[in-house]
């Protein structure tokens, strides 16, 4: 269990904190994630951990959004200081810090471009692209994930890998 | 989309990717192992304690409840029925019977009876032994 985690867990926080935004709370996730996992799965499988350790840590993703919705609700109700981000995980609009005109395109520029597009896409799109594009799930493994169906996962994936596309011809223009 | 632009795209997410996690802080890299030790930590002692076993049979917090709650039930059946009877031995005030007898040191204490009728409690009992 021990080399398990410690081979998940920088992509672990990785995708945490591309999904929230924030090192600390990726980092709360991700501790979340790995106890839930050794406290309630540790005796199955090693090959189930992989599933079941994703399925988890996006679960908790999805907790975070709604705690903050449900947060910011509140905030908004009691007139308090609201950092618009009451928008439901699945409606999240792309918000992408796009480089300054003058910088010249370069392949570093791009990977760091792509990090902010993918950080920008509504969650449910960013967990079908990082599941299927870096962590090699089928279509099915990551319906299972991400607790949908298939076919949401191809729309959220299609979806995903079309405002890419759109973003990054917008930056090489 | 033709399938050799999309396989760039997936290509350069993967690396794009897998450099963050490269080029991770070593303060980040050092929380993330605190995190894991943490965890690794919490996940057994729980472990220990439900791999005890008592008499070979695994002890786990439902058994344990359950053993006791039988335990209690059979202690109980043995000495009868919990509610104290109340005879004129037991009420300590001789064989006098009546309504007196049932009378405990507890209920004297936790009644609000006039002090003066506590007090003249053996002349009450005298009268209802004699006219009662």
């Amino acid at each position: 269990m021990e080399q398990f985690l410690e081979s998940v867990e920088r992509r672990a926080f990785v995708t945490a904190r591309l999904a929230t935004q924030d090192e600390e709370e990726a980092l709360d996730i991700v501790q979340d994630t790995m106890l839930k996992l050794v406290q309630k799965y540790g005796g199955r499988s090693e090959s189930e951990w992989g599933a079941l350790f994703h399925s988890i840590l996006h679960s908790k993703i999805h907790d975070w959004y709604r705690r903050r919705s449900v947060r910011n609700r509140w905030r908004v109700f009691f007139g308090l200081d609201s950092d618009n981000c009451d928008d439901s995980p699945d409606e999240r609009v792309p918000q992408t810090q796009f480089p300054e005109p003058e910088h010249q395109f370069s392949s570093d520029m791009l990977g760091e471009h792509l990090n902010g597009l993918i950080a920008g896409l509504p969650l449910r799109q960013q967990q079908a692209l990082i599941l299927r594009a870096w962590e090699g799930y089928n279509i099915a493994e990551t319906a299972r994930i991400m607790g949908c169906s298939e076919g949401s996962v191809k729309t959220h994936y299609s979806r995903a890998i079309h405002v890419l596309r759109e973003k990054l011809g917008e930056y090489n223009e | 989309m033709n399938n050799k632009t999309e396989l760039e795209l997936l290509n350069k997410v993967r690396q794009g990717l897998t450099e963050q996690c490269d080029k991770l802080p070593e303060q980040t890299v050092s929380r993330l192992r605190t995190i894991r030790g943490i965890v690794q930590k919490k996940a057994v002692v729980p472990q220990r304690f439900y791999h005890q076993t008592v008499l070979g049979v695994p002890f786990t917090p439902v058994a344990a409840t359950l053993s006791a709650g039988i335990l209690g039930v059979v202690l109980l059946m043995m000495s009868g029925s919990p509610v104290k009877k109340y005879t004129a031995e037991t009420a300590g005030i001789g064989e006098t019977g009546n309504i007196v007898d049932v009378v405990d040191d507890v209920d004297v204490l936790m009644s609000n009876e006039d002090m003066e009728f506590l007090e003249n409690l053996e002349i009450y009992e005298w009268l209802d032994a004699e006219y009662g």
